[in-house]
């Protein structure tokens, strides 16, 4: 026993001395610290870098007001454009996203006018979309009557009423298409050779 | 380093940095390498200031430490073998000559048993080297640890064991 105390006091010592540094531990970790011991100011940096993503998504939230409903204005264009019957194509489905709306073929009166204030009927001068046209009912669109037009008009009331029927007649007959009759070749009869 | 909280950072490290050191050296076993942990330890604590808050000054230190050395120890242990990469350890080896004087005989004994602690598997050596400080009792070193106190007590009763066994068949063969 006395043994085993002298052992454990001798292992208690060595304990008590074991991993001794070498001499001016203390300066050199403070001169370490001292060069590269900057405190980070973490708060500071979880601000600015919070401040920066709400920055980019109000930008991003600015940027889709701006742009979604000018494409869903194309849209409605292209679906009054076209037949309304194709569903699959890109105007169906961009028809799908925008609320229904009953389609309106604006009057010529409003094309000609300028472009309302509103952000949804705000178009780009650089991006013009279809421009919208009035249905015709008569085509082609009825014209001004040519000068020539206005003196035959004016030589056919100097006529008798019998010579004007016929002038309308004749001119008809000019309207309709010639009639050709049917060419008749009759064979070629090639004289016997050594008659004449 | 003028203000209060760098003043008293600075009593800190004239307080434990020696005490830091030795877990540090506890895990890696090269002066030069549980200084190098030391410093780290010493900065990390200078940038976070956790240890303010700390209930035990000591556990806690000695845990950042032990954490750093370990991980330092996994960067560079594919080369360094334990025990035998400390050029300290090896001048204390160094000095066994045969002399009769009873002061070489005793530094003799003495490094013997440090390689003795040395040459124990580090779980039974780095609570054995925390059980020498009064402060951390048991259960402190196996919040360091990160394992139960009776884990703790059953590798320290081995851990002295097997140094035991070891000096006293040291001494037997110096006796015969």
């Amino acid at each position: 026993m006395p043994e085993r105390d002298e052992l454990d006091r001798m292992i208690d010592a060595e304990l008590a001395r074991y991993g001794e540094p070498r001499v001016g531990l203390e300066q050199r970790i403070l001169a370490r610290v001292s060069a590269q011991g900057s405190r980070p100011s973490w708060p500071v940096r979880a601000w600015q870098v919070l401040t920066l993503a709400g920055a980019i998504a109000a930008l991003v939230f600015a940027m889709s007001i701006l742009f979604l409903p000018r494409t869903a204005h194309r849209g409605t264009g292209a679906t009054t454009a076209r037949s309304t019957s194709v569903d699959d194509s890109p105007v169906a489905s961009v028809k799908s996203v925008v609320p229904e709306t009953p389609i309106r073929v604006p009057h010529v009166k409003e094309i000609a006018k300028p472009a309302s204030s509103s952000l949804r009927n705000y178009r780009s001068p650089a991006s013009p979309g279809p421009v919208q046209r009035p249905k015709l009912d008569v085509f082609p669109a009825p014209q001004p009557l040519s000068p020539q037009e206005r003196a035959m008009i004016n030589f056919a009331r100097q006529l008798p009423d019998a010579e004007r029927q016929k002038l309308i007649v004749d001119q008809k007959h000019t309207e309709e298409p010639l009639q050709v009759s049917s060419i008749r070749i009759s064979p070629i009869t090639v004289p016997e050779l050594g008659k004449n | 380093m003028a203000t209060d909280a760098d003043a008293e950072f600075s009593a800190l490290v004239q307080r434990q940095s020696q005490f830091v050191f030795r877990v540090a050296y506890a895990v890696l076993l090269n002066s030069f390498d549980a200084e190098d942990a030391v410093q780290e330890t010493f900065l990390k604590l200078y940038r976070n200031s956790g240890w303010k808050d700390a209930e035990n000054e000591r556990a806690y230190l000695a845990r950042v430490a032990w954490r750093i050395a370990v991980d330092h120890k996994r960067r560079s242990s594919a080369s360094a073998v334990a025990g035998s990469a400390d050029p300290m350890a090896l001048d204390r080896m160094a000095s066994s000559d045969p002399e009769p004087d009873e002061r070489i005989a005793e530094a003799n004994q003495r490094a013997f048993i440090h390689v003795l602690i040395d040459s124990l598997a580090e779980e039974l050596r780095v609570p054995l080297v925390l059980s020498a400080f009064e402060e951390l009792n048991s259960r402190e070193i196996g919040k360091i640890l990160g394992v139960p106190e009776g884990t703790v007590r059953t590798r320290l009763q081995k851990a002295r064991q097997m140094l035991r066994q070891k000096l006293a068949s040291s001494k037997e063969v110096h006796c015969a």
